[in-house]
């Protein structure tokens, strides 16, 4: 489980995550699925998500499926976007998140999730 | 003993009908590999004999290989680590280490297991930093991931994916080549559209399938057919080309459009050419906070 720093914002709690600290590269559907994971409790209670990607690296569709559509799928697109803050984010992740959810948006989840 | 002489790309033909003719050699069967009249070695052509390569010493063929005469060539071979590359029981160092030449440089052939993706991913990073610290790899990193996953999720090859970088700072130019000796990209879409929903399509309509958004054989969670297209559209967007062959085929993706031609020698598995000139690539540049809209 890694790490992870709650502060107070106003009233309500933050939960931050570094990906690169807790993940290293971000390859794969297992450690997508491993960050939405860690912050699943988060989503479903309402609380705002901060998800720093500086040093991450290239995000591959496979990581996205793991992190965001399983995120879209728990609690749905507009609240997923609503309580996850992306932080850090170059302009190569950009584009790659861009592009998944406008595919996401064009295409659905074309398989089952696992959550 | 048999010979086989490779000159250029489409030379592969010859040892790859003999590789591809043996399950497993009674005893160790002996090929001597002449590639004495090599002046230049295409990154394509590296990595498909290296495939072909390191397939048939698995099915138990012992190479006895000729080098170049062209001096420049067989140096290359060595530097790039291909000569120990095919030794029985070579045994693959973890640090990816430079080759720098004046007229190109290069990460040396490296075969990326699953395991290893991430780890090679992150000790390229500073290759590519090096032929440019001004633009965003990031989205080159993305491509990196997508043709790799691709490999382990479909390719159905036992060796995982064979990798060269190859810069060439006379044209601006970077290469990349990954290539499996699995089963194929066209016969893997072949085979599932044939099983699953009763067509019969032909190369070329499986190319297209396999880069089309939203097309995948697998149903997994991993799998749900945005990689190949994300390679395309990035490629597109960098003005650079993709090119992917398979036995008797060769699909390219480029700024003008997909096209398809039977140029392409046998082969076993799938190759990928990625070719582009990194000026083309964004500037380097963070954002604060991701906009979603």
């Amino acid at each position: 489980m890694p790490r992870s720093l709650v502060c107070l914002i106003g009233i309500k709690l933050k939960y931050m995550i570094k990906v690169r600290d807790f993940f290293g590269e971000s390859g794969d559907f297992q450690k997508g699925f491993a960050l939405f994971q860690a912050i699943r409790d988060q989503l479903l209670r309402g609380t705002p998500i901060e998800i720093d990607f500086s040093d991450a690296g290239g995000v591959s569709s496979s990581f996205l499926h793991g992190f965001l559509a399983e995120s879209f799928h728990l609690v749905g697109v507009d609240a997923a976007k609503r309580l996850l803050m992306l932080r850090n984010v170059s302009r190569g992740q950009a584009d790659m998140l861009k592009k998944y959810i406008s595919d996401y948006n064009h295409l659905g989840s074309a398989a089952t999730p696992t959550a | 003993m048999t010979e086989i002489s490779i000159s250029d790309f489409d030379s592969l033909s010859e040892l790859s009908i003999y590789v591809a003719g043996k399950n497993k050699a009674p005893e160790w069967e002996r090929v001597e590999l002449n590639l004495s009249e090599c002046k230049f070695i295409e990154p394509r052509t590296l990595i498909g004999l290296t495939c072909l390569v390191m397939e048939g010493i698995q099915r138990g063929i012992r190479f006895h290989v000729i080098y170049p005469k062209a001096p420049w060539t067989n140096k290359y071979l060595h530097d790039i680590r291909w000569a120990n590359f095919i030794k029985e029981n070579y045994q693959q160092p973890r640090q990816v280490e430079l080759v720098s030449e004046a007229k190109y440089s290069a990460l040396p052939l490296w075969r990326v297991s699953s395991e290893y993706m991430d780890d090679y991913i992150l000790q390229s990073k500073s290759f590519y930093q090096r032929i440019d610290r001004s633009k965003d790899w990031d989205g080159l990193e993305n491509v990196m991931k997508e043709l790799l996953n691709n490999v382990y999720d479909h390719s159905n090859s036992s060796s995982g994916a064979y990798v060269l970088v190859q810069y060439f700072p006379n044209i601006g130019e970077l290469k990349i080549v990954v290539a499996d000796a699995g089963v194929g990209l066209a016969n893997n879409v072949r085979d599932y559209l044939l099983k699953t929903q009763g067509l019969e399509v032909s190369l070329e309509e499986a190319f297209h399938w396999a880069f089309t958004q939203g097309k995948s054989t697998q149903s997994k969670p991993t799998n749900r057919g945005y990689g190949l297209n994300t390679v395309a559209t990035f490629m597109a967007a960098v003005g650079g080309k993709v090119s992917c062959y398979v036995s008797g085929g060769e699909f390219v993706v480029s700024p003008t459009g997909m096209t398809c031609s039977g140029a392409s020698p046998n082969l076993l598995g799938t190759l990928y050419v990625l070719s582009f000139r990194p000026k083309a690539l964004q500037d380097a540049e963070v954002f604060g906070m991701f906009d979603w809209d």
